[in-house]
């Protein structure tokens, strides 16, 4: 009865510190690597990319003006992923429509 | 070890001064809120594993179904259009993942960066390491990526992946449910622990009063019973029980004791005065040689005492089991009739005998035949002269009964439960000779038989009633 505690919190340890993840795959390198699609140069590429895929079709939808300027404006305030959120999603009006 | 022994360990704490300053760790009660709180603890953790090897299980799953369809994508890609097309198939699919959670990198056969959301070939990865994770940063946000190497035809190599922060976050809530039901629990426990502590001591505090009374000379003192029916009212009513026994035992040794040194007194005593007077006034050998005789009979009758003392406490202690046979109960009273038939003849009475023939018991037949006899030796001691002794056999489904009854003086009610203890001699038989063991004997036998002795009014006289239980008897048919 007295090693019952101490299985618990090894058990409890032994599942923080270990998942399915882990216990399949192997993480290589400690240092994170940078996404370079979440960094304002890619937000002005992205930009751009809109912008030249408006100016090519004769009628623009409006929700994909409305978010490609909110998505210009939220990568000026410095609110990166918001904004690149928004640019995709009038990327992906444009392309599909 | 000692009744008082006993009973300071069943209540210890009340009268051992290191047992009060016991640590909380060592209490039982605390012992038992540990014990609550590590299943209470070790049922979180079972939830746990189980939500946690579902859930993450079934979205690392579908991320890697995730990559591998788009994986699958992009070769095909690569195989219609070549490098131009894959290029552009990856641009494209970063430009529109809306969820932001895609990685991808495409390098050439010298591991150069050619297009994708990676800068370089993470340190690390080789051509076989085919999954893998990768920690990412995000827009300064840090997390864990899953991901998928794959090699393309001209020495090109693809990373296909996604951020699995949604899992983290699961991660990251259950091994915070987790700690936080670890530290509730712990709480939860030690709470439990300290009430039960305190409850348990407060309810064995009795019994320690008790053992301290017992320890300290007052032997009447017994447990309360607080009427709950509880587990401890069942303690404190096994204590009470166990002290009544003892209290019974230790009356019963004291009572002997009293009796032995009285009754043998008196023989032992007359002997010794036959030898001094003979010692002193015999005037020649023959009246030397009577004397000695005399008191050699009653020395006889002292050790005939003794050896009945013995034998009772033989039978009690269950050592003439070994000695059970199956034997004709019914020839055994038959000849105990026709053996006794002449020493009731003798003293004016008629012994009538009603036996049920047939009958077999399995038992000890000479403890049988010696209690028959002392229950015949008693009857015809007391029956008045010209009066009839009636000695019966008879066998039903309850069992075997052996009865004798005299029109003797019998046992007065009050003292007929008396009667059967050791030494016990009645008011009506003060003046008869004998030990007062008889019946006590004729008791432990039926005792050892698994049977009973009833002693009944037989108006007048006494019926002496021997029952011994069917399991132990076999009637012919």
């Amino acid at each position: 009865m007295r090693t019952l505690p101490v299985v618990t919190l090894g058990l409890i340890l032994s599942l923080v510190q270990t998942g399915p993840g882990k216990a399949q795959l192997r993480l290589v390198q400690s240092k994170p690597m940078t996404i370079t699609t979440d960094t304002v140069a890619y937000c002005d590429q992205l930009s751009a990319d809109v912008a030249r895929a408006r100016a090519t079709q004769a009628k623009v939808p409006p929700d994909v003006t409305r978010l490609a300027a909110e998505g210009r404006r939220l990568c000026d305030k410095g609110l990166i992923r918001p904004g690149i959120e928004r640019l995709r999603r009038a990327w992906t009006l444009l392309t599909v429509h | 070890m000692s009744l008082a022994t006993t009973l300071q360990m069943l209540g210890r704490g009340r009268t051992d001064p290191r047992q009060r300053r016991t640590p909380m760790f060592r209490s039982a009660g605390f012992r038992f809120g540990i014990l609550y709180a590590s299943l209470f603890g070790l049922s979180a953790l079972a939830l746990a594993a189980f939500l946690w090897w579902t859930t993450v299980g079934l979205l690392d799953r579908q991320t890697d179904a995730a990559i591998n369809a788009d994986t699958q994508g992009l070769a095909e890609r690569y195989q219609e259009g070549g490098l131009p097309a894959l290029i552009e198939t990856i641009d494209q699919r970063l430009a529109t993942n809306i969820d932001d959670n895609a990685i991808y990198l495409l390098v050439g056969p010298r591991f150069d960066r050619i297009a994708g959301n990676l800068n370089a070939w993470p340190r690390g990865v080789t051509l076989d390491t085919n999954w893998f994770e990768l920690p990412v940063e995000r827009a300064g946000l840090k997390g864990v990526a899953r991901l998928h190497e794959f090699n393309l035809a001209g020495g090109f190599h693809l990373l296909v992946g996604r951020d699995s922060h949604v899992r983290s976050q699961l991660r990251r809530l259950l091994t915070a449910a987790l700690l936080w039901s670890a530290v509730v629990a712990l709480i939860l426990g030690m709470l439990g622990g300290a009430l039960v502590r305190g409850a348990f001591r407060a309810t064995v505090a009795d019994v320690s009063a008790t053992a301290a009374a017992i320890a300290a000379g007052d032997l009447s003192r017994r447990v309360r019973i607080a009427g709950t029916d509880d587990e401890f009212d069942l303690l404190a009513a096994a204590v009470n029980d166990m002290l009544d026994r003892i209290m019974r035992l230790m009356d019963g040794v004291k009572q002997v004791s009293n009796a032995i040194a009285h009754d043998l007194r008196t023989p032992i005593a007359r002997a010794r005065t036959r030898l001094e007077d003979a010692a002193i006034h015999a005037r020649s050998p023959d009246e030397l040689h009577a004397a000695i005789e005399r008191a050699q009979a009653d020395l006889d009758g002292v050790v005939g005492v003794f050896q009945a003392i013995l034998r009772i406490a033989e039978i009690e202690a269950g050592a003439r089991r070994s000695a059970f046979v199956t034997f004709d109960l019914s020839a055994l009273i038959t000849d105990m009739t026709e053996l006794y038939t002449a020493p009731a003849e003798e003293a004016g009475l008629r012994l009538d005998a009603a036996i049920q023939y047939e009958i077999s018991l399995h038992g000890d037949r000479d403890m049988i035949q010696q209690a028959v006899a002392n229950l015949l030796d008693n009857a015809v001691k007391f029956s008045p002269t010209g009066t009839t002794v009636q000695l019966t056999l008879a066998a039903s489904r309850d069992g075997v009964r052996i009865e004798v009854a005299d029109r003797g003086p019998g046992i007065p009610e009050a003292d007929r439960t008396r009667a059967t203890e050791r030494f016990f001699r009645g008011e009506q038989a003060r003046s008869t000779p004998g030990s007062g063991l008889g019946l006590a004997l004729v008791q432990a036998v039926a005792t050892l038989h698994g049977g009973t002795l009833t002693l009944a009014d037989n108006a007048p006289g006494l019926r002496a009633i021997l029952k011994l239980p069917a399991s132990s008897m076999n009637v012919a048919s």
